[in-house]
């Protein structure tokens, strides 16, 4: 690897500062003329995979400018800092076999620490308030057979991981796998589960809704976290409650999640550009011109657009995207989650049923404790997916805090007056992602998989929504290498 | 028929929402769910308009309303200096249903609709007089296309080469071959590069390959009437509306206004559906804050980006269900102003309003009723409406001023922000207006008015041969004809 800067990437930044110099002067000719900065790759999104991008192609002597439509670094990494300490609003858990994302971590002094321990959850279904152990004969458990056993929250767990018709991760855009392409209504009915179940699963399933979401994309997502635990004998924990305890090295980024992606943007060799948000990518022949939203112009060779397609859609790329690429770039579902953190002035959950957590058919879906190493609760984190994300953010984000604060307190009533809320982030409403997640719909896997991430032109395509095998902060540390790599081989 | 006097039902009606008010205060989740005939889920011309049908008829109606005002896209900003309207405004000359309602409840109409000063266009940098575009240098347009003014190319292609005549063509089997991105078909009729990037710079949908011809040929179709009308002709589409179309008097939110309070008490604000649950004995809607009601039907009259955040049980199924879950809808972002000082047209001798192919699309300069000439307003529409929207709304208003301040140098220091709107983001409504993309008129508009198990579908995007306000209030009427229907 060869960590040599390109010299005319120098004299382009050089040239660039003279170009501000002299609109200062002249402001009636307007800079746009003046300031047209260039690179070997201009990436667009400094979230994990397009840092990642970068970092890569920087390795290897590529000159690279990252534009980033926020006012920080990391989109989906984002870490919040609140009274009660840093708390991550998206990318969390780094999996055993998140072997990229470990490389970062160790390669840029960035430190992990051990995922935190699970706490108890108990459940507030049909209107009772039922602690985890006493829910299989609860009345309100209406569950039926072999599913009253299961906690609510497991339960798609329950019936999408376990005898998970795929035979590996790698096969689920194999043709022979299309059967699978179908909504997860349809794949849970189909394994015997109850309407019950379905309404139950539907709360902490991360897609629009069951009878939308493609069970093909989650059971690719559950065949790999399986990697990380073929050998336990915990079969029932829901898909993002891994942790430490299970013998497998889960971890996290000490600190917050967004340290790494600071860490990666501060290895960068030039800055990452805040406040960037693109409006352009016009490719030409041997160039592509990269426009922002404020009139700024980049010019590159190649571009890596490592941004969710819900923010790609509002750019305008010429030549337009085709056919399939097309339909997917416009039309992708995304998911949503809404999260509120809180603070605590008590154990109130000693005063009911002795679980801190909280599975809810309600509208605020799932009340987490926030644990820190020693295992000590030092907060609440209500976590709304999936439609109801999107039905919770129709209310005024001011609202949202006291709203979800309120219905745990008609609902936990121990907890009336004991908890405060501290912050509310949408990723939909509040990000420049406008999404937590890319989610595959009923058949879209058949028809989308497979194109959605080939290059076009001279724009390369990474983002998690490109995933091959990986899951989470792995998938998309994987896809902006991808980018990477099929750039450098067209550069040389 | 079921026939109850209006007595009656008015009595239910108060009945009803003195019981709702108490089960807020108390546990909502363990109140019974209180029952009328229908309830209708949302409070803008198309719920409204069904729910005084059924009532005059004397069913008993709960409108459930999930913001704290009524009147959906109609909405009279009286909150923004000199109350402009953020929605619907123009009450076309054969707006038969908006007027005949307008009459009835006493509300005002006048002359005249949201008429802005003609525009001054911006390429590039370069601002250009009307009367100079035809042979200016950076009118690259070609042919016959050159005398067309840019804001006008998507109309005059519609006009020269529009295939249908009927209001109703539009659904018929053979139309279905126009159902093709705009853009396709503009090439075919011989559209230059250069006018397709005008047309592109207007549009309301995010482009010219992503919006379908056919639901923009069933507009130009209808509209035909209202630009026949008047000191109309010559002029480019908006502006044939704006002449001879009348307006509310006080602003359109007046007339549902007047709408609710006809219906009384059965109106109830603040009320965001999350499920509605049928069985065969009745429909059960539940609110986010826990509260339920009960009816034997349920009309959704609100557009289809908040019905896709409502669990519906049974699952909507088929192109219905695709028509809800992936209706496009249209951008509209706007960013309102007030002019200080010397009126900058005069300074600079130009037209007032702006068209630019830059990161705005129009910016109008309106002229109030009274006479006045101190606003602008901003248009994003598009994808360049999506690009304004990505800005936190207090930066919006900056950008904009700075844009135009950099396009016309005679506006510098003169503009003030007064307020900014977006519809895509404005909650419970998610867009301006439905846009059809290419292919899903053919697939959607017949299935996805079909009566769902208990529910009915209204609002502007089950139109059938209206436009604008008048296919709300078209749609309503439609759907609470196929409940009464139900209920003989």
């Amino acid at each position: 690897m060869t960590y040599t800067l390109k010299t005319h990437a120098m004299l382009t930044r050089r040239g660039f500062g003279l170009g501000l110099g002299a609109v200062a002067s002249l402001p009636l000719l307007g800079r746009k003329a003046l300031a047209f900065e260039s690179a070997d790759v201009v990436v667009v999104g400094g979230g994990l995979a397009g840092l990642n991008a970068a970092l890569n192609l920087e390795a290897e002597g590529y000159s690279v400018i990252v534009l980033e439509a926020a006012d920080y670094i990391g989109g989906r990494t984002r870490t919040l800092d609140l009274p009660i300490g840093p708390v991550n609003a998206g990318g969390q858990t780094i999996g055993p076999y998140y072997a990229r994302v470990r490389d970062l971590a160790h390669r840029l002094g960035v430190s992990m620490i051990p995922a935190p321990g699970r706490v108890a959850t108990g459940n507030y279904v049909n209107g009772e308030l039922v602690a985890s152990k006493d829910w299989s004969g609860s009345k309100a458990n209406k569950t039926v057979g072999a599913e009253r056993v299961i906690q609510p929250g497991s339960m798609e767990f329950h019936y999408m991981a376990s005898n998970n018709p795929l035979p590996d991760v790698e096969s689920w855009t194999d043709g022979g796998q299309a059967h699978l392409d179908v909504s997860i209504a349809r794949y849970m009915l189909g394994k015997g589960a109850s309407e019950e179940a379905l309404r139950l699963a539907a709360v902490t399933m991360n897609v629009f809704d069951l009878s939308t979401g493609s069970a093909l994309a989650y059971l690719r997502d559950l065949k790999r976290l399986a990697w990380g635990m073929e050998n336990t004998d915990d079969k029932s924990r829901s898909t993002y409650g891994a942790s430490a305890s299970d013998g497998f090295e889960y971890n996290e980024i000490a600190g917050g999640t967004q340290r790494l992606s600071e860490a990666m943007a501060g290895a960068l060799k030039g800055e990452v550009r805040l406040n960037q948000p693109v409006r352009s990518i016009l490719m030409t022949g041997e160039s592509v011109e990269v426009q922002t939203a404020n009139g700024d112009r980049f010019k590159s060779k190649y571009v890596v657009s490592a941004v969710p397609f819900s923010a790609l859609r509002n750019i305008d790329v010429f030549p337009h995207f085709k056919g399939t690429q097309r339909t997917a770039v416009r039309h992708s579902g995304h998911g949503n989650t809404v999260r509120v953190f809180m603070e605590y002035s008590a154990p109130f959950w000693e005063d009911d049923i002795g679980e801190a957590g909280l599975y809810t058919d309600t509208a605020i879906e799932r009340v987490f404790a926030l644990t820190n190493e020693e295992g000590e609760i030092y907060g609440l984190n209500c976590w709304v997916n999936g439609n109801a994300a999107y039905r919770l953010d129709q209310l005024p984000t001011e609202v949202v805090g006291d709203f979800v604060v309120e219905t745990l307190g008609k609902i936990r009533p121990a907890s009336k007056g004991k908890v405060r809320a501290l912050k509310v982030h949408s990723w939909a409403k509040h990000s420049a992602s406008g999404c937590c997640r890319h989610v595959f719909e009923a058949g879209q896997v058949t028809e989308w998989a497979d194109v959605m991430a080939k290059p076009h032109n001279r724009l390369h395509l990474a983002g998690e929504q490109t995933r091959s095998i990986e899951n989470g902060l792995e998938a998309a540390a994987k896809s902006g290498e991808r980018a990477a790599f099929e750039i450098m081989e067209l550069l040389g | 028929m079921i026939k109850k006097s209006m007595t009656t039902t008015r009595r239910t009606a108060l009945k009803t929402s003195a019981a709702f008010a108490a089960s807020i205060m108390t546990s909502p989740r363990a109140s019974a769910a209180e029952h009328s005939d229908v309830i209708v889920i949302g409070a803008g011309f198309a719920g409204l308009n069904a729910a005084i049908m059924l009532a005059d008829e004397g069913l008993s109606v709960t409108v459930l309303e999930a913001n704290n005002r009524v009147g959906g896209r109609a909405f009279t900003a009286d909150h923004i200096y000199g109350s402009p309207e953020l929605g619907a405004s123009q009450i076309g000359p054969y707006y038969a249903r908006v007027r005949d309602t307008a009459q009835r409840l006493g509300v005002e109409l006048s002359p005249g609709s949201n008429i802005n000063a003609p525009f001054t266009y911006a390429l590039g940098d370069t601002l250009i007089r009307k009367e100079d575009w035809e042979g200016h240098n950076l009118n690259k347009t070609v042919g016959a296309e050159r005398a067309v003014l840019p804001q006008a190319m998507q109309g005059y292609y519609m006009g020269k080469y529009n295939p249908l005549e009927g209001f109703d063509d539009w659904l018929e089997p053979e139309a279905a071959r126009y159902d093709i991105p705009l853009a396709e078909w503009l090439i075919e009729k011989g559209i230059s590069e250069e006018a397709m990037r005008l047309v592109n710079a207007g549009l309301v949908a995010p482009d010219a390959w992503n919006v379908s011809l056919l639901t923009l040929l069933q507009e130009a179709t209808r509209g035909r009437l209202m630009s026949g009308a008047g000191d109309a002709k010559g002029k480019d589409q908006f502006e044939q509306y704006a002449l001879a179309s009348a307006h509310v008097v006080g602003g359109t939110s007046r007339l549902p206004e007047a709408m609710a309070r006809y219906l009384g008490d059965s109106v109830l604000l603040n009320k965001i559906v999350s499920s509605i649950d049928m069985s065969d004995g009745g429909a059960d809607v539940t609110c986010l804050d826990g509260t339920r009601y009960r009816s034997d039907f349920v009309i959704s009259a609100i557009p289809f980006g908040p019905l896709r955040r409502v669990s519906i049980t049974p699952t909507l199924e088929g192109e219905q269900g695709a028509a809800v879950r992936h209706m496009p809808y249209a951008t509209n972002t706007q960013v309102h102003m007030r002019l200080k000082g010397e009126p900058y047209w005069e300074q600079d001798g130009m037209d007032a309003s702006l068209w630019s192919d830059g990161a705005l699309n129009i910016v109008r300069q309106p002229f109030g009723y009274d006479g006045s000439r101190d606003r602008l307003l901003a248009v994003g529409t598009g994808k360049k409406g999506e690009r304004l929207d990505q800005l936190a709304p207090k930066d919006r208003g900056e950008f904009v001023v700075k844009e135009i301040e950099r396009l016309r140098p005679s506006t510098k220091g003169k503009i003030e922000v007064t307020g900014v709107h977006s519809w895509p983001q404005y909650n419970f409504v998610y867009g301006c207006r439905h846009s059809y993309g290419p292919g899903q008129v053919t697939r959607f508009a017949h299935d996805m008015i079909k009566p769902h198990y208990r529910m009915h579908f209204a609002g502007e995007h089950t139109r059938r041969l209206e436009i604008g306000m008048e296919s709300a209030m078209e749609s309503g009427e439609r759907a609470a004809f196929e409940i009464l229907e139900r209920t003989i």
